[in-house]
Parts: C-alpha cells; sequence; structure tokens
C-alpha cells in the first residue's frame, strides 16, 4: 500500500511538473519568486489530495471527536499528549541555546508527570510555568538552515525541506518513542501520531472552515498562513526588528516598495 | 479673571450636556493603547453574542472595519505590484469587494467565541510615525491568542493598517493569496475581480434571508 501511495506522487510529480515564471514582467517574475514555489503544481495535487482526504477522514472523525467529547476531556486529552512532547520541546530548547525555556520545560514535564498524573492536568501552567512548543526545524532555522521551497507534504501538510527534515528528526530521537521501542509496545508511536492528529484538527475545526469560506484561493492562503506561523514560532513571538505594514510600505518610490515587500517575507 | 476659551466651552458643555452623558460620548482616545483597547472590547461586546443574525454581525463588522481601520491603505497594500497597474474604476471596485469578504471573514471568526475578554499588553513607536500595539485575547478554554495591530493617527483619528494574530498578518495573507490568484490569470487585476465579485455574492447570499 505505502508503495502504490508513492508511485502516485511520483506520477503525480511528473505530470504536474514545474511551476511557470512569468519571465517577460519583471514586477511579477519576483513576486512569483518570492512565493518560493518551485514545484507549485506537484504542491497544488498534494493539497487537493491531503483536502481529499481531509474531508473524507480526518475531518469527520475530528467534528466526531469534538462532539462526544466534552471540553474538560479534550483539553486533558491535549494535555496528555503536549506533555508526552516536553522531552522534545526541552531538547530543542538546550539545542537552541534556551536556558531559560528549557528550564520551564524541565519544570512542567516534572511536575506535570508527577502532580499532573502523567500530564492530565497542567499544574504547572497554574503554578506560573507558561507552555511553549518547539521542534527540530525552528531549531534548524535557528542554526541558520534556510527553509528551502514550499513543500506540501501528504498528509501533513504544509511544509518544506528543512521543516520536513525536522518532522523525520523527530519522529527518529523522540525519547517518548524510544521509551516505547524498548518496551516493545510496537503501536505505541503511530497511536500517539493518529492521536495527535485528532487533537490539532478538532483545535482548528472552525478557524479552518471559516478561512476556506472565504478565502478566494485556499492553497496560497495556506502558503503564507504556514509561512508565517512559522517565523512566529522561530522568532519564540518575539517582536521582529523592522516591522512593515500597510501604512508604511505604499511608498510611491518603487525601489522602496520592492525594499519593504522583501522584508515581508 | 482670564479664562482660556477652550476650558470655558469645556465647562459651558459640561454644564448643558451633564457627566451622566459621559460614557455615550466617543471621546477620541488619548493614544494608540486605548484605542486598540476601546477596539478589541467593541469587537467582543459587539460580535460575540450568540442572540443576533449573522447579517447583523456583519453589518456590525462592516462599522468597526469602516471607523477603526484605514482599508483603502491596507487595500492598495494588498494589491502591492498591482495597484498601479489598475484604473480607478478597478480600486473603487476591489475595495468594495474587499471590504465585504473581509468583514464575513471576521464576522464568522468572532461568531465562534464565547466569554472571551481583551487586553492591551504594551505599545511600542514605530520608526516612520504610529505605533504597534500588543495585545490579547483571553479564552475561557485554551491559552490566550496574541494579537499585534499596527496603528496609525491621521488628523486626530487613530487607524489601524495591520492586524496580527498568532503572528499571521490578515493583510500580508490576502497580499499573497491575491498575487496568486492574479499570477494564475496571466496577472490580469480583473481576473482577480472577477474571482472576488463571485466570493461576495455567495458571502451575501449567505446571510439575506
Amino acid at each position: 500500500m505505502p508503495s502504490r501511495v508513492v508511485v502516485i506522487f511520483a506520477a503525480a510529480f511528473l505530470f504536474a511538473g514545474c511551476a511557470t515564471p512569468p519571465k517577460d514582467d519583471p514586477e511579477a517574475l519576483a513576486e512569483f519568486e518570492k512565493a518560493n514555489d518551485p514545484i507549485e503544481p506537484f504542491n497544488r495535487v498534494v493539497f487537493d489530495f491531503n483536502m481529499f482526504v481531509d474531508k473524507l477522514i480526518f475531518k469527520p472523525i475530528a467534528t466526531m471527536y469534538d462532539g462526544a467529547m466534552p471540553e474538560y476531556g479534550q483539553e486533558r486529552v491535549h494535555n496528555v499528549l503536549a506533555n508526552m512532547r516536553a522531552p522534545v520541546v526541552f531538547i530543542n530548547d538546550v539545542l537552541q541555546g534556551e536556558g531559560q525555556r528549557a528550564g520551564v520545560t524541565a519544570g512542567r514535564f516534572a511536575i506535570n508527570t508527577t502532580v499532573g498524573v502523567l500530564g492530565i492536568f497542567d499544574v504547572a501552567g497554574e503554578w506560573g510555568l507558561e507552555p511553549h512548543s518547539e521542534d527540530f526545524g525552528q531549531t534548524f532555522a535557528v542554526w541558520g538552515a534556510p527553509e528551502g521551497f514550499y513543500l506540501v507534504l501528504p498528509i501533513f501538510g504544509p511544509s518544506n525541506p528543512r521543516d520536513g527534515l525536522g518532522l523525520l528528526a523527530e519522529a527518529i530521537l523522540d525519547p517518548v518513542n524510544y521509551w516505547a521501542r524498548s518496551e516493545d509496545i510496537d503501536e505505541f508511536p503511530i497511536s500517539r501520531t493518529l492521536a495527535t492528529g485528532v487533537d490539532i484538527r478538532s483545535r482548528n475545526l472552525d478557524t479552518l472552515d471559516e478561512i476556506e469560506r472565504t478565502s478566494i484561493d485556499f492553497y496560497a492562503a495556506i502558503r503564507s498562513l504556514y509561512r508565517q506561523r512559522r517565523a512566529d514560532e522561530i522568532r519564540n513571538s518575539r517582536p521582529s526588528a523592522i516591522q512593515p505594514a500597510p501604512g508604511f510600505s505604499t511608498t510611491p518610490n518603487p525601489a522602496q516598495q520592492a525594499e519593504s515587500a522583501a522584508l515581508l517575507d | 479673571m482670564f479664562i482660556p476659551r477652550s476650558l470655558l466651552a469645556a465647562g459651558l458643555a459640561l454644564v448643558l450636556v451633564g457627566p451622566w452623558a459621559a460614557p455615550e460620548t466617543r471621546a477620541a482616545p488619548a493614544d494608540a493603547g486605548s484605542f486598540v483597547s476601546n477596539l478589541g472590547k467593541r469587537a467582543i461586546r459587539e460580535l460575540t453574542p450568540k442572540d443576533i443574525s449573522d447579517a447583523e454581525r456583519v453589518k456590525r463588522m462592516r462599522a468597526l472595519l469602516a471607523e477603526a481601520f484605514d482599508v483603502k491603505a491596507i487595500s492598495k497594500f494588498v494589491l502591492g505590484i498591482y495597484w498601479r497597474r489598475t484604473t480607478e474604476d478597478q480600486r473603487a471596485e476591489f475595495l468594495k469587494l474587499y471590504k465585504t469578504v473581509v468583514s464575513h471573514s471576521y464576522a464568522g471568526l468572532f461568531k465562534k467565541y464565547t466569554g472571551e475578554t481583551f487586553e492591551v499588553i504594551r505599545q511600542v513607536s514605530v520608526a516612520g510615525g504610529g505605533s504597534i500595539v500588543y495585545g490579547r485575547i483571553k479564552r475561557m478554554n485554551g491559552p490566550p491568542v496574541a494579537v499585534e495591530l499596527q496603528v496609525v493617527k491621521n488628523s486626530g483619528t487613530y487607524k489601524a493598517v495591520d492586524i496580527k494574530i498568532e503572528g499571521v498578518s490578515m493583510p500580508l495573507t490576502h497580499r499573497k493569496e491575491y498575487s496568486s490568484v492574479i499570477r494564475r490569470n496571466r496577472g490580469n487585476v480583473a481576473g482577480l475581480l472577477s474571482v472576488l465579485r463571485k466570493k461576495a455574492s455567495i458571502l451575501e447570499d449567505s446571510i439575506s434571508e
């Protein structure tokens, strides 16, 4: 089965081919290059495939879960899953040289696993240790790795080579999965991934529906959202140094305008 | 005795109108922070009630958008390099359609909210004028949502020119999305307008009874 999926995507890649840049229009060409999506036709095929699978499987399951499980229960499930990711977050905090954040993550894991009963209750959060997330993609970015081109992964969705590699690193290096393998609980990583998928999807039901309802190019909207969200996560939500906004990037000087626009990417 | 005229006028106004009228008056906010604080509170107060119709929610969002946002500057930014390639008529139509889409979009997002509160955390001035105001929506369940508004002051009134939620800017996302549509229509703004026209009419139909 997996090999058949690979064949389908290889075929899609061959048939969809690459995006055609608007060569005769320098300004439009600059915009095209900023979109940094050279395999856009292929990405759109995968995106459509993901949307199809989502409507057929993931969204109905997430909707069912959202409807059947009381909000209180959903929070508990989310807490357990988040607590299980704490070791990965801690490793990445350390790899990014974020000593204080690493301390917070370690403290949270120790408190929530014990007092919080395997993470069911976010006791540490109530004690003032606010949660945060990290992953290997963000660590690679902090180390200076460029994101590379936009890449839509089957099932996993919006990504790029850097973040895709990050996902792979996490799957291999996650201490909790190590522990599961050593205990011979083979189905643990896959069950956990599925549970995480349902948790994430159910928390985004309304927002994604709303974006899709009012957008005219859902693919392009998601591409931009993903990039902005990642940039914010990599900065740990700290304000970026330069923040041009609509009010300041509408100067009549095209050079200045181009510069402002470039800063936004 | 010399009394400044403005003070006299203010005193007279106070006597005539009375302090009981104070909550009704919409005094201009003293700084960008209080402008955003008022805006956030008003949005939650007016847009989250469950007992209003979708049409009423969109109508309220339209009013809020017109009052508190510089939609023209945002439109110009959204069209980006294509702004200079559009006719006055196309710009006017884009502005009208864009207001409709944005109003529906935010009305839809606020509809799902219950029991949220909004607070401003801090504000900073930016080079070139204006300020960035950082705030957050506190929810009953789940972590707070970070909101960031860029605000400029034009002839005494504050207007928002950018809004970011969890680091995602609405105008920037629209700029990217719409330029993709223009590009897929061979660089034609008319193509974007035709797609937007259809979207706006679907959205408007969805709230008309």
